[in-house]
């Protein structure tokens, strides 16, 4: 059934352009409308990369600062869809809250309308293409400059450029098309005509995915006298239906929350499409008293259209208001956070791509995941339970007593719970560094990459060590078991000062403190070393648990180190200039050597 | 050796501030690594005292003298950069 779609609307749009030239035109402009529409979003995407995503996190905390975000991003980047997706994207990496989400969705509503404005009241006034021309060869000269902020520039005013070409031939083509063929003839009243129409909307917008193309045809048809008025206000109705496919095939890619946020998109747009209709006859009569009041001519149809396009849509947000709390637990308890699948990434999806704030801070969480799971893969290892590890005063006694073997596979575990996880970041990482991003965000990328392969490599040295660890601690063997107590001690405060650091406030903590783990290893490496030579001199160890000890002791010390240097990594100050004091302060490897 | 080493560092932060890749660094920046440091040192100093088991003194004091060596970085950048 899918795949029929697309041959049916162009065998349709091929019939018609056989059966009419006016008819090419107004699919002409049509396209040439969406188009400039690709070239608003791609050219706003440009600006992403701090400046947005900063505005962004400010400006939506709390429901009326939310809406008013969604009303004014909307009317700067005329695109309801652009606005939904990154709301969706931020949604997605955990950077704004569902309430926060949906207002944003409500004000893009509102915002939305200002293209009816836009267009009745500027666009059909005036001689469009003469704006347009301007616009786009400005516009096509900046898009070939390197800095991203010129060519950001330049796809905004090219595709401004082709959203005014495009309204000027759906206006050329309406007139014309009325001299060869009469809509009118199609036009229906009563609640026929009202159900009819909303539903014609409602393809047209699903089929053109965008409800600004579909209100340029309704008001340049309207304006050139090819359908009602009365239908003219169903197909709107119908337009306000259809955007929220646009919203719900963006969530497919996204996670549950962007899933809900669709949902309450849906459930809006439908609300106060439902009420639109049942109360269109007070509408109308509102639309009259209001364009009466700001100076509208009684028979300027499209502007009244744009008049009752921000009427329904403010009333629908006026009634939704309210009730937000209720849709949000609604919406919550239908579609639910998944049961926590350890093995599978929580945070990388495709709906984060698309914003660099988006990228890395999913990336980071998702690191954070892995993290968890190796840490409980690498306490178990050890034959420790990690929150009585985390909480416990004494670590070095909580370790002698933790004799008994956890029973783990820990070779399943590493492939359930370690490797899919890294593969998803690897595969991420590689997708999103080979984006156009600003330098500095592709440098942390390529950071906590780094971070989760160290984090890979612990684990894996953790692995080799278990056999021995296990076999002469479960059962006292005297020194054997004391050197082995000693490594899995110093791991075990390893994992406890890494935990401090991540309980800690991010303004509180610095990585500076781990320079103290990185001394205390080395020492603890060498004061390891000479104890065994000790031994073997002495006879108290035999030559195979020494060799058994060396050996485990490299991948021991070898595990301290990457722990320590991913949490380094990891627990980079979000001020990028206190993250270059402490790179400028930290000790280099030459230096832990000298300070014990 | 260890300042030496720190000014290489802050010579090589100077060289990329220059070419434009990373944010400057102000002496509020440093005094605010400074405030944390002190608060480190504060802290370690009372859990040692708290503390019976000598090898967990020793411990501390270790990661007190580490603390106090990144300390004295940091005052000698923040007089570099005054």
């Amino acid at each position: 059934m899918k795949r029929l779609v697309l041959p049916v609307i162009l065998l349709v749009m091929i019939s018609g352009f056989w059966v009419s030239p006016e008819f090419q035109q107004i699919a002409a402009g049509v396209a040439i409308f969406l188009f400039g529409m690709l070239m608003l979003e791609d050219g706003f995407k440009l600006f992403s990369g701090g400046f947005l995503e900063s505005v962004l996190e400010k400006a939506t905390g709390s429901v009326p600062r939310s809406l008013l975000f969604g009303i004014v991003t909307t009317t700067i980047m005329q695109s309801s869809s652009l606005v939904s997706l990154i709301t969706i994207s931020f949604l997605s990496a955990g950077l704004i809250s569902l309430l926060a989400g949906v207002g944003i969705v409500f004000g893009a509503n509102i915002g939305t309308t200002t293209g009816a404005w836009l267009v009745a009241g500027f666009g059909l006034k005036v001689n469009i293409s003469a704006y347009a021309m301007p616009l786009l060869a400005v516009g096509i000269v900046l898009v070939f400059q390197r800095s991203k902020y010129l060519k950001g520039s330049g796809y905004v005013l090219a595709g401004l450029g082709f959203l005014f070409l495009g309204i000027h031939h759906m206006k050329e083509g309406f007139e014309t098309f009325k001299d060869a063929f009469d809509l009118t003839r199609f036009a229906m009243t009563g609640v026929l005509g009202l159900l009819v129409y909303t539903l014609v909307g409602t393809l047209a917008t699903v089929v053109m995915q965008s409800s600004h193309a579909t209100m340029v045809l309704i008001i340049t048809a309207l304006a050139a006298g090819q359908i009602s008025y009365e239908n003219a206000l169903a197909l709107a109705i119908g337009a306000n239906i259809g955007t929220t496919i646009t919203a719900i095939i963006g969530s497919l890619t996204a996670n549950y929350q962007g899933k809900q946020l669709a949902l309450a998109h849906l459930i809006f747009n439908t609300a106060t499409s439902a009420v639109a209709l049942v109360f269109i006859n007070q509408i109308r009569l509102a639309v009259d008293l209001v364009s009466g009041a700001v100076g509208i001519a009684d028979n300027d149809y499209a502007l009244k259209l744009a008049v009752f396009h921000t009427i329904f849509n403010v009333i629908g947000v006026g009634l939704m208001l309210p009730l937000l709390p209720r849709l949000i637990a609604f919406i919550e308890r239908m579609i639910k956070e998944p049961a926590l699948d350890l093995s599978r990434p929580k945070y990388l999806s495709q709906a984060v791509d698309e914003f660099p704030a988006t990228i890395v801070s999913a990336l980071q969480k998702e690191v954070r995941h892995l993290y968890s799971n190796a840490v409980e893969l690498i306490a178990h290892g050890l034959n420790i339970h990690r929150h009585d590890l985390f909480a416990t005063s004494d670590i070095a006694a909580f370790v002698a007593n933790s004799d008994g073997p956890v029973e783990i596979d820990i070779d399943q575990r590493y492939e359930q719970r370690i490797k899919t996880l890294y593969s998803a970041i690897v595969e991420f990482t590689t997708r999103a560094s080979g984006k156009e991003l600003p330098p500095d965000v592709i440098a942390r990328i390529y950071e906590l990459r780094d971070v989760a392969e160290r984090i890979v490599r612990a684990v894996k040295d953790i692995k080799h060590l278990r056999r021995n660890a296990t076999r002469y601690t479960a059962r006292p063997q005297g020194t054997a078991t004391d050197l082995y107590n000693g490594l899995r001690t110093e791991i075990a405060r390893i994992l406890v000062e890494i935990e401090k650091l991540e309980r800690a406030a991010p303004e509180d903590r610095s990585r500076l403190w781990l320079d103290e783990e990185r001394v205390q290893v080395e020492t603890d490496n060498r004061e390891a070393n000479q104890r065994i030579e000790s031994l073997i001199r002495d006879g108290r160890i035999s030559a195979e648990v020494a060799t058994s000890f060396l050996n485990d002791a490299n991948y021991a010390y070898g595990a301290m180190r990457d722990l320590i240097a991913a949490a380094q990594g990891y627990y980079v100050a979000a001020d990028s200039a206190i993250a270059e004091i402490e790179k400028i302060l930290e000790m280099e490897e030459e230096e832990l050597e000298t300070q014990n | 050796m260890a300042l030496s080493k720190t000014l290489e560092k802050l010579e090589k932060y100077n060289s990329r501030f220059e070419a434009g890749k990373v944010k400057k660094i102000k002496p509020s920046h440093v005094q605010k690594v400074i405030d944390k440091l002190e608060t480190r040192e504060r802290d370690l100093l009372e859990e040692i005292q708290t503390t019976k088991k000598a090898s967990k003194r020793d411990r501390l004091e270790r990661k007190r003298i580490t603390t106090l060596e990144h300390l004295d970085r940091a005052r000698w950048l923040l007089r570099e950069i005054s």
